[in-house]
């Protein structure tokens, strides 16, 4: 049976303004005390759409055994980040700037698993939106 | 209290045998870089310790010189990929991108620019402006038209020799005539051609002073006013006149061993347009205008990775009877929170 992640953002929002403080925590289950390599969490944006994936890595912490008092990653632990200015949450045409926190667990045996969470850092900008963006208010010649 | 979220997707999953699955182009070609740099430097020296004694020609000398070099080139190469994979493999993307050298992958703390990922221009307002802040700089033309007319050009001289010699030595017969038709021919379409590619570059050149434009600051700030001031003097009249404000993504994508890149408009604001076409331009009369605009804070910023982006720039075109020029005068731009 593989591990189960327990993932979650504890101060959820609709959307993230940049400077903002997110907090997250894990816990992992269905795994044996010692069965764990490693376990990373991450803060990231990645990329979707017609280009190959961009990958950008704003937090990042990897914790093993001797990183616990008791030498146990199974339990609860939490870190948090301040949300940086960008890149904002995007949905543009040809190319999707995506936000997630994601934890990836090591088994000693077996293969690495990993969960997301998506969250939206900024109100979420699409350009096909039916909202003027620009506006010309006067011209002088 | 947060509700858990239990795991029911998993994505980005890697097993061990990644390392033969997932870069095993990589690893072949690292591999066989290895066995034949090896077999190389071994060939080498043992066709060496043979022939000791017996003397070498030059020849063979720079036979030994060359296999020594192709085969330590590979053998470095072949090693330094197998390194490569050897250092990536078991290891996670976010923990590859967070330890790379790439400023993209640097956490915040490490990072020095103020906005990850948008372009830091400085070079944009180095130029100081006469009516507003700064003068933004024209993007500069793409150095490839003017090679494929220098290619079209060599070719042309090329076939047109050619051609002439074959009739000189021909003679009068009707192969010679017909080589004289198809030579007459491409000669009148060459001329023609770059005779119009000249006239219009000399007439861009000569009747249009290189355009003034102006920003009252930089970069713009999604949700704040910004101005534009244009100033375009020259002598002739022009048909169509307009400045727009455009925002373009581009993505870079592999397909299979191409490298491709896709670019879409996504805004495309008229800022302003001359109606009063045919507009006469000259000393007394230059075409100048300074456009206020608000924008929404829901722009777009700047962005910039390395497989996508997305642009901003100025766009001017200007088109009158002998001259069409197509500006860009590229800006940056940054987020409403800022």
């Amino acid at each position: 049976m593989e591990p189960l992640i327990s993932l979650t953002i504890r101060n959820r929002k609709a959307y993230y303004e940049p400077g903002d403080r997110l907090e997250c925590e894990y816990q992992i289950d269905a795994i044996g005390t010692n069965a764990i390599e490693a376990v990373e969490s991450s803060v990231l944006w990645h990329t979707e759409g017609k280009g190959d994936e961009d990958i950008g890595v704003h937090f990042f912490e990897r914790r093993t055994p001797i990183d616990c008092p008791d030498g146990d990653l199974r339990e609860l632990h939490r870190f948090s980040t301040i949300c940086p200015p960008t890149p904002l949450s995007y949905e543009g045409r040809i190319l999707k700037v995506k936000w997630c926190v994601r934890v990836r667990v090591f088994p000693k045996n077996g293969k690495e698993i990993s969960f997301d969470i998506p969250f939206r850092l900024g109100k979420g900008i699409k350009p096909n939106s039916v909202e003027k963006l620009i506006a010309v208010t006067e011209t002088t010649r | 209290m947060p509700s858990w979220s239990r795991i029911f997707r998993r994505r980005h999953w890697s097993t061990p045998f990644s390392f033969l699955t997932d870069n095993s182009a990589e690893s072949i070609v690292g591999a066989s870089l290895v066995l034949a740099g090896s077999g190389i430097l071994s060939w080498t020296l043992a066709s060496l310790l043979f022939r000791i004694g017996i003397g070498y020609s030059w020849t063979e000398i720079l036979v030994f010189v060359i296999s020594f070099l192709i085969g330590g080139i590979c053998l470095t190469l072949g090693i330094l990929k197998s390194w490569k994979q050897v250092r990536i493999f078991g290891k996670s993307s976010e923990r590859l991108a967070q330890t790379s050298p790439l400023p993209l992958g640097l956490p915040l703390s490490e990072n020095k620019s103020p906005m990850p990922t948008v372009p830091d221009r400085s070079d944009l307002t180095n130029s100081p402006g006469i009516r507003l802040a700064y003068r933004l700089p024209v993007r500069q033309d793409s150095i490839w038209p003017l090679l494929y007319v220098a290619s079209g050009a060599i070719v042309s001289v090329c076939i047109t020799t050619i051609l002439g010699a074959t009739i000189l030595e021909v003679g009068s017969n009707w192969t010679a005539l017909f080589a004289l038709i198809v030579l007459f021919l491409f000669s009148a379409a060459g001329a023609t051609f770059f005779s119009s590619w000249l006239v219009r570059e000399i007439s861009r050149n000569t009747l249009l002073a290189p355009t003034i434009l102006e920003v009252a600051r930089h970069p713009l700030v999604a949700g704040q006013p910004w101005s534009i001031y244009l100033s375009q003097v020259g002598n002739l009249e022009l048909e169509k006149a307009e400045m727009r404000l455009v925002c373009i993504e581009e993505a870079v994508y592999n397909q299979g061993t191409d490298v491709r890149k896709e670019t879409v408009v996504v805004h495309d604001f008229l800022l302003f347009a001359e109606n009063s076409a045919p507009y006469k331009l000259d000393q007394d009369h230059p075409l100048q205008c300074l456009v206020h605009i608000n924008c929404s804070d829901r722009l777009m910023h700047s962005f910039e990775a390395p497989n996508n982006r997305v642009v901003w720039f100025i766009q001017l075109e200007l088109r009158g009877p002998r001259v069409q020029l197509k500006q860009e005068f590229p800006l940056v731009v940054w987020p409403a929170t800022y």
